[in-house]
C-alpha cells in the first residue's frame, strides 16, 4: 500500500513539474508529453460544496486572467483573449466531454468546471498533452478546466448571458432527502444558470439515476425561464449524441447496459 | 447577571423603543422618558424540532399499527438529549418594523419562526406564527408590507404572508430564491419608478439583486468584497439609488446599485487602529507567529436619516464611527466616538442612538445626536428581567467575526 502511494506520490510530483513549464511555455519545442495515466489521480467521488474550501476564483467576472487557461487566443496586441468562453461542463469529472466537444466547436471556448483537485489536475494536464500532441493543428487549444464551486462561485466567472450552454453530466446523486440542497440543479440555482445563460442559451442533462432526472425535470419545467426541448430537438442535436457517448461516466453506463436520461432546456426571455 | 440586549429597534420618530434580551422582546414608550408599556416571551420548548420529530415517528407507528394490527417495531421512544448535550442557545435573532410600523416582526430559534405582532398604542398583539424550516438571519418586508423575506442560515429566502392567519407546513414551504451560502441580510428595495428589487448578502462577499416578486430573475451582482458582508442599508436620503455594505474586510462599500457599479470604497483600517484591543486579536489557531494579527468586522450599519449619516458598530468594539453619505453615495469619516464598553448593537431615529454594550450594568445608552452627548438608560435596562448564566458562552453566537472564513483545504 505505501508503495503505491509513494509511487502516485512520484507521479504527481512529476506532472506538476511538467504542468508549471507547460502551462507557461506556449509552444515549447520537442517536448514530449504523454497523456496521463487515471488511476494515479484517483480520488473520493464527492466534495462537499457548501464547506469552504481553499479556492481560487475571481472576485468578478472582468478580474479573471483567461490567458493562461486559453493561451492560444491571447491577442498580443492586449495580452487579453481575443473571445469570451460560451460553454461551460459543470462538474466536467475527466474531461471526456471537453476533449471530444473541442473539435465540434473549434471557434468556442469551452470551460470544464470540477470540484475535486486531483481529478481537476488530471483533466488539465490530459489537456496540456493534447495540445502538445496536436500543435501543428492547434487542435485542443480551445478548451480548458479550471477547479472551483460552480453552486457558489458561478457568476464570479460569468457574466450575465455570456454563455450558450451548459452541460449537467451525470451529476452527484445526493439520494438523500436532507441531502438535496446538494443537488447541482435546485430551483433556487436555476435562476443563476438563468442568469450567466443568454436568452435561447440551451441547459443539457443526462444521467443514469431515474429519481435524479425527474428532479431535474421537475424543478427545470417550473422554472419560469426554462423551457423543455423536444425529443427530436434531442435527436438531432450534435451535442446530445456527444454527451451520450464520451463522458467516462457514459461509457461505464453503457458498459453495464444501464438507462441514460436525458432533457435539455432552452433559456426563455423572462 | 442579566442578558443584554442583543437587539434593540427604534420607530421613526423614536416614541418607541424595542428591546430583544435572550428569548424576551420589551416595548417601550417615549420619548421623554422610557417606560415599559408591554413585553413578550418564547415560550415555545427549545426542543421544539426533537419534539416534532417524536411526533411524526409516533403517527407512523401508529399508522402502522392500524394497518398491519401488530407490528415488529417497539413503540418510539422520547428523544430526550443527554447529559452532556450542549445547552440550546434560544433567541430572537431579529426584530423589524414592518414600513407603516403597525406590526412587528420577529425571528425565534425554538422552532424557528416568524412571529407577527400587531402594535396597538405600545402592546404587542400577536398576528401569527409561522416556523420555517431553518435558523433564519434577517427580515425584510416588501413595500408594500403584505410580505415578510425572511433569509436563513441555508442561504434561502421564503416569503411569508404577513397577515394571512394560514400557516404553511413547513414541508411546503418553497424558498422564493437562495444562494448555496449562509445568508447575513435582506433588503427589498425599490428603484423610485415602481420597480421593486431583493437584496441578499451571503458569506460568500455576493451581493445578489433580484427582481421582486419575480426573484427568480437576478438582475446583477455586486462585486467588491473579499470577505463576509455583514450589513447592507439604502440611505433614504439617496433617492433609491445608494447602496451601502460592510462586513468583515478593511473598507465600507457604496454602489449605485441600479447601475451596478461601485461608488466609493472607504477604507478605515487606520481609524480603528487606536480602538482595538486584545479583544480584537485573531483566535489562536489562525494567529500569526508575532501575535498581533488583529481581526476586525463590521457589525452593523444604521442610518441616520436626520443628519444624512450612517453609525457604524463594529465587532467587539468599544467605539463607532459616523460616517456622512452624500447625496450620490460619497463616504467620509465624520467621526468616532469611544464608548465605555464594547458594542452589541444599535439603533438610531430622529436624534436619538440607543446602544446596547457588554457590561455588568447599565447597559444600555443613549446618545444626543445634535450634541453627542449620552445617557444611561438604567429604568429600561432595570426592567429586563432575562438571567444569564455567563458559563454557557451566549455570546458567541454573537460574534460577527465567527462568519470569516477559515478554509483548510
Amino acid at each position: 500500500m505505501s508503495d503505491r502511494q509513494s509511487k502516485r506520490k512520484q507521479y504527481r510530483e512529476a506532472k506538476e513539474e511538467s504542468r508549471q513549464v507547460l502551462k507557461h511555455a506556449r509552444f515549447e519545442e520537442s517536448q514530449e508529453v504523454s497523456l496521463p495515466k487515471k488511476r494515479f489521480y484517483r480520488q473520493r467521488a464527492h466534495s462537499n460544496p457548501f464547506s469552504d474550501h481553499k479556492l481560487e476564483y475571481p472576485r468578478n467576472p472582468d478580474a479573471m486572467d483567461w490567458g493562461r487557461y486559453y493561451p492560444g487566443y491571447v491577442d498580443p496586441e492586449t495580452g487579453k483573449l481575443d473571445r469570451r468562453v460560451e460553454i461551460a461542463d459543470i462538474g466536467c469529472g475527466f474531461g471526456g466531454l471537453l476533449v471530444d466537444l473541442a473539435p465540434q466547436f473549434p471557434e468556442q471556448l469551452i470551460l470544464g468546471m470540477e470540484i475535486r483537485v486531483q481529478v481537476t489536475k488530471y483533466v488539465e494536464d490530459r489537456i496540456l498533452a493534447l495540445r502538445q500532441q496536436h500543435k501543428d493543428t492547434n487542435a485542443y487549444q480551445n478548451i480548458s478546466v479550471i477547479r472551483g464551486n460552480a453552486m457558489k462561485f458561478l457568476p464570479n466567472f460569468f457574466h450575465k448571458a455570456q454563455l450558450s450552454k451548459m452541460f449537467f453530466c451525470f451529476p452527484d446523486p445526493h439520494f438523500k432527502q436532507r441531502k438535496h440542497k446538494a443537488r447541482i440543479v435546485t430551483a433556487t440555482l436555476l435562476s443563476e444558470y438563468a442568469y450567466v445563460l443568454r436568452e435561447g442559451g440551451v441547459v443539457y442533462t443526462i444521467t443514469d439515476v431515474e429519481d435524479l432526472h425527474q428532479w431535474m425535470v421537475s424543478h427545470l419545467d417550473e422554472h419560469p425561464l426554462f423551457e423543455r426541448l423536444s425529443k427530436e430537438w434531442e435527436d438531432q442535436d450534435v451535442c446530445v449524441a456527444t454527451m451520450r457517448e464520451s463522458t467516462e461516466e457514459g461509457k461505464k453506463v453503457a458498459r453495464n447496459n444501464g438507462d441514460k436520461f436525458v432533457a435539455c432546456y432552452r433559456r426563455i426571455a423572462v | 447577571m442579566k442578558h443584554p440586549f442583543q437587539k434593540v429597534l427604534l420607530n421613526s420618530d423614536a416614541s418607541l423603543l424595542f428591546a430583544a434580551a435572550g428569548n424576551k422582546v420589551y416595548v417601550f414608550s417615549g420619548p421623554e422618558s422610557w417606560k415599559l408599556v408591554d413585553s413578550w416571551v418564547d415560550t415555545v420548548d427549545p426542543n421544539y424540532s426533537l419534539i416534532k420529530e417524536y411526533e411524526a415517528r409516533i403517527q407512523r407507528y401508529e399508522q402502522e399499527v392500524k394497518e398491519s394490527g401488530s407490528t415488529d417495531h417497539r413503540p418510539p421512544k422520547v428523544p430526550t438529549p443527554g447529559a452532556g448535550a450542549p445547552a440550546k442557545i434560544c433567541y430572537i435573532r431579529d426584530i423589524q418594523l414592518s414600513r407603516n410600523e403597525k406590526y412587528l416582526i420577529l425571528t425565534t430559534d425554538t422552532d424557528k419562526a416568524v412571529v407577527v405582532f400587531e402594535i396597538i398604542d405600545g402592546h404587542l398583539k400577536e398576528v401569527k406564527r409561522q416556523p420555517l424550516p431553518k435558523r433564519t438571519c434577517s427580515i425584510t418586508t416588501s413595500l408594500d408590507d403584505t410580505k415578510i423575506l425572511v433569509g436563513d442560515k441555508f442561504g434561502d429566502v421564503y416569503s411569508v404572508d404577513t397577515l394571512d392567519p394560514e400557516i404553511v407546513s413547513e414541508k411546503d414551504l418553497v424558498p422564493v430564491l437562495g444562494h448555496v451560502s449562509m445568508l447575513t441580510s435582506v433588503l427589498n428595495i425599490g428603484n423610485g419608478s415602481g420597480k421593486e428589487f431583493v437584496i441578499t448578502t451571503d458569506r460568500d462577499e455576493h451581493i445578489r439583486i433580484s427582481q421582486f416578486p419575480k426573484s427568480y430573475v437576478i438582475e446583477n451582482w455586486l462585486f467588491e468584497h473579499e470577505e463576509f458582508i455583514s450589513s447592507i442599508v439604502a440611505p433614504q436620503w439617496c433617492d433609491n439609488k445608494v447602496l451601502i455594505s460592510a462586513g468583515g474586510d478593511k473598507f465600507i462599500c457604496s454602489w449605485n446599485w441600479q447601475e451596478g457599479s461601485l461608488v466609493d470604497k472607504f477604507d478605515y483600517s487606520a481609524d480603528i487602529e487606536p480602538f482595538l484591543t486584545a479583544e480584537n486579536l485573531a483566535p489562536s489557531r489562525f494567529q500569526n507567529e508575532e501575535g498581533d494579527l488583529m481581526e476586525y468586522a463590521v457589525s452593523q450599519l444604521i442610518q441616520v436619516p436626520k443628519l444624512n449619516k450612517l453609525v457604524v458598530l463594529f465587532d467587539r468594539l468599544a467605539a463607532f464611527f459616523v460616517v456622512s453619505v452624500s447625496a450620490d453615495g460619497k463616504l467620509a469619516l465624520d467621526k468616532s466616538v469611544s464608548v465605555s464598553s464594547t458594542i452589541i448593537c444599535g439603533a438610531a431615529n430622529n436624534n436619538r442612538l440607543i446602544l446596547s454594550v457588554k457590561g455588568d450594568e447599565n447597559c444600555l445608552l443613549e446618545y444626543n445626536l445634535e450634541n453627542w452627548e449620552h445617557k444611561e438608560l438604567t429604568e429600561v435596562y432595570g426592567c429586563n428581567d432575562v438571567e444569564w448564566n455567563e458559563k454557557g458562552d451566549l455570546f458567541a453566537s454573537f460574534s460577527v467575526n465567527q462568519l470569516r472564513k477559515r478554509s483548510e483545504h
